[in-house]
This record gives structure tokens, sequence and C-alpha cells, in this order.
């Protein structure tokens, strides 16, 4: 609860008290003011909406998906190996063009899309299980692109990240790749920012509340200004459309950090 | 759960105890009721749009989690009103009392205000009277913004905002002082005669 606003304070002492006159010119005006009162933006209710939404949601019941991901108990899985998301290699036709993680559980062999160089490497056990278990919560891509979002042109921002990478092949691109000691909040906002696939499943899952839901897209990004990763889901409520929660770094399977709801509707 | 059984809206103490009692809907349609006034009270006080909705965000967090809390010696909205207020003041003062931003009326939504019908003069009054509510020290402002906007009894506001209520006299009396001074050039559109002169209640040699 926010503290007390009560004591005394140095408003107490600003100025001279209104002069009979001047308390019925200003009582006057400000009464006025309220039938001109904004009803809350959609946006923030939209907001808030979501982030009490979310206050229902017990984290402790919370499972992995389905798919090809290994159904675990949320307490007792394992935190799989931190991965980095490379940043994009960008192509002259695709702007927002980004990477995409190859997560089943056959992509041992990692590969840099758009650039033709192998990152040689394999993913150890741990890290497999990570892109497995990443599989079953991201449907889509997962994308560094390093858009920076904003709230007037977020709908058309995300129809964009779709766009392009659902325009693009998959093949031969992208990355997962293991870096110790990393993890989902520890990175800037570039497109170079560590990821815990376990951490972004959570968040996804934290965000959906359901088991096996999966999002179309995660775009690690920045929004307003801030780092925040962008996370689409098809709605639940409006078929059709798409559900984008804006959310910060920090974002796990407890609490998700909502910076901005928005559902997008229409084409 | 929005209705009784004769059809009558459900009120706000029995919505309160129900969020409380774990209907996963109550706490919901009690926001619907009040978010808006919620929102005026927020913008108001913070003069800032971006700040009123992290301010209200998380107020009704703060309300939802911590509702049990409530004791029933003041009405639902009036609690909530203090929880938001609180939190705008909280934030408020963790920025130091920086210049307030004038409200941004896309923002605020206060472009309705702009819309064509509207009289071009109306507009102007109100976006001079935010702006000179926006000069004000934030508690003053809070006091004014409940009992001069919003119409709260000094008693309400005195709840919601934790003071005496004394002291909610005494800030809405300076306020008034201060917004008089401000607004001596502007044309009151009820007919009220333009505020008298009077001397500049920043001066320290006013103060009393």
């Amino acid at each position: 609860m926010s503290t007390p606003s009560g004591t005394p304070g140095p408003a107490d002492d600003l100025g001279p008290e209104a002069t009979p006159e001047q308390d019925a010119f200003a009582r006057g005006l400000l009464a006025g003011l309220r039938a001109d009162d904004p009803p809350m933006p959609d946006h923030v209710v939209a907001r808030v909406d979501a982030v009490l939404a979310q206050e229902l949601r017990p984290s402790s019941s919370v499972q992995l998906g389905t798919g090809s991901a290994p159904q675990q108990d949320a307490e007792d899985e394992p935190v799989g190996a931190p991965v980095t998301v490379l940043p994009t290699q960008r192509r002259p036709d695709s702007s927002t063009r980004a990477l995409q993680w190859l997560v089943g559980a056959a992509a041992a062999v990692l590969v840099v899309g758009g650039v033709g160089a192998v990152v040689s490497g394999t993913l150890g056990g741990s890290s497999s299980d990570s892109a497995a278990t990443l599989a079953g919560a991201v449907a889509g891509t997962v994308v560094a692109s390093g858009t920076a979002y904003d709230q007037d042109n977020l709908a058309g921002q995300v129809r964009s990240l779709l766009s392009a990478t659902s325009a693009d092949d998959r093949s031969g691109e992208a990355v997962l790749v293991p870096e110790a000691g990393a993890d989902l909040g520890s990175a800037g906002a570039g497109a170079s920012a560590a990821i815990a696939p376990d951490t972004l499943v959570g968040c996804v899952e934290q965000l959906t509340g359901d088991q096996g839901e999966q999002a179309v897209a995660v775009d690690r990004a920045t929004y307003e200004g801030r780092a925040a990763l962008v996370v689409v889901l098809t709605s639940k409520d409006e078929p059709g459309a798409l559900d984008v929660w804006v959310v910060a770094p920090t974002c796990t399977r407890e609490a998700a950090d909502v910076l901005q709801f928005q559902r997008i509707t229409g084409p | 759960m929005t209705e009784d059984s004769h059809g009558d809206a459900v009120d706000d103490r029995t919505l309160l105890a129900a969020h409380v009692a774990g209907d996963p809907d109550a706490f919901g349609e009690l926001v619907r009721r009040h978010r808006d006034r919620l929102w005026a009270v927020a913008l108001r006080t913070t003069s800032d749009p971006e700040e009123a909705a992290d301010a209200v965000q998380d107020a009704l967090i703060s309300a939802y989690r911590n509702a049990a809390s409530y004791r029933g010696d003041a009405a639902v909205t009036t609690w909530l009103h203090r929880v938001v207020v609180n939190a705008c003041l909280d934030r408020m003062r963790r920025r130091r009392a920086r210049p307030s931003v004038p409200l941004l009326d896309e923002e605020s939504g206060h472009h309705a205000i702009a819309d064509p019908r509207d009289d071009l003069d109306r507009f102007e009054l109100r976006h001079e009277i935010d702006r000179a509510l926006a000069a004000l020290p934030v508690e003053q402002r809070a006091a004014v913004v409940l009992v001069d906007v919003e119409g709260f009894s000094v008693a309400d506001a005195a709840i919601a905002l934790e003071i005496p209520e004394g002291t909610v006299k005494s800030r809405c009396s300076r306020g008034r002082a201060r917004l008089a001074v401000m607004l001596a050039g502007v044309r009151n559109p009820d007919g009220a005669a333009d505020v008298p002169s009077t001397p500049d209640p920043t001066d320290p040699t006013e103060r009393r």
C-alpha cells in the first residue's frame, strides 16, 4: 500500500489562504472541469485489465507447454542453459529481418540466418532440453529485432514483424547459442540480448495462463525507449485478433511486469 | 456477479467483499464502475498521462491485493481514491517535484475538449486551468482536485488524503489563492466577476 500522505508538509505553508473573492472565483472555475473529465483511455483500460487478469492467475500451478516440449512441473523444471539471440543480419529487402530460432529438439547445429555462416557447435543436453521447452511455448518466431516499438505505432510494428518473419523461408537461419551465466534480464536493449529459454517460457505462460498455448512471435526490442519483450499471441477472446503484450525483460513465470497490452484486429 | 436477485446493481461494498471471498469478477466490476473518475483524479494530480497511467496501475494492483484491509469506515470509492491519490503522490515525490508537464491532449484523452463542436474559448479556459493546477504543489493540487473538481466533501477528501479536515481546508484555500492569481486573466464563463487584484502568494513576504 502506498505511503500515507497525511502528515502536514510544505504544502500546508505555501502562500496565504484565499480571500472570499479568490475562493469563489477559483471554485467557480474548478467546478466546471469535471464535466469535461476524460474517460480512461482505451490503452490504459487494456493495461489495467491485463495486470488485473494476471493477478487472477495462480503462478504455482503453471506447467510447461505441450507439443514437443516435455511436460514438467514448473517448480521442478531444471533451468536450462541460457542462450543468446544473435543480432539481425539485415537484408536489403527486409528491414525488420531478424533471427529465427530453430527450436526443435533436432536443431542441434546452429546456423546464422541471412549470412550463411555456420555458428558451429551443438547445444548441450540441457540446451536441447531448453530448445524443446521453448518450442512448446513459442510456435512462431523469436527474434531480437531491436525495433523501437512505441505506443502509437505498435499495431503496425507488430504487423511488420509478423509479415517480415513469415515471408522468410526458415531454412538456414537461426540460433540458440549457449551463453553461460546469461539470463533474460541481464542484457541491454540491443539486438544481442541474452535470453534464458526457461525464463521466456515462463513469461509466455504467465501471459497466457494456459498450458500449451503458444506465442505467435516474441521480439526482444525496446518499447518507448525501455528494454522490452513483445509477445504476440492469438487472442482467445476475439477470433482472428492478436493480443500483443509488451513486458519488461524481467518477465518471468511469477510476474510479467506488463508495460503495454494491445489487441490488434483486422488485417 | 454484478446484479443481485432483483436485478439491481450490487453495491460496492458487496463487490469488494466478494472479491475478498474469491469472486474472480468482482474487482473488475469495481474498476469498471470507477475507473474514469479514478483516471481523472490521477491525471489531474500528476498532470502527466504516463505518470497517471502508472499510478492507476500501481494503485489498482495494490487495492486488489490489499482489499482485505478495507475496514468499511469509508465508501469504497473513497478508499479507492485514497489508494490512487497516494500512488500519485508517491510517484510525484519520487520524481522530486520536477516541473509538471502540462496535460497532453492526446495522451490524456482531453482531445474530446478540442472537438470542433466545442467552443474554442472553453477549450482554452480548460487548458489554462489545467496548467494552473499543474503548477500547484502536489499536495495542494490533490486536495483541490478532490474537493473542487471532483466534488468530494472535505470529510471524504480528508479520508482519501489521510490528513485532518482542517488540513484539507487549508490546502484547498491556499491552492485556490494561487490559482486565483494565476488565472486572474481569464474570464469566468459562469459570469462571476473577474478575480480581484491580489498579492502574489508565491511572494515569501506574503506568507502567513
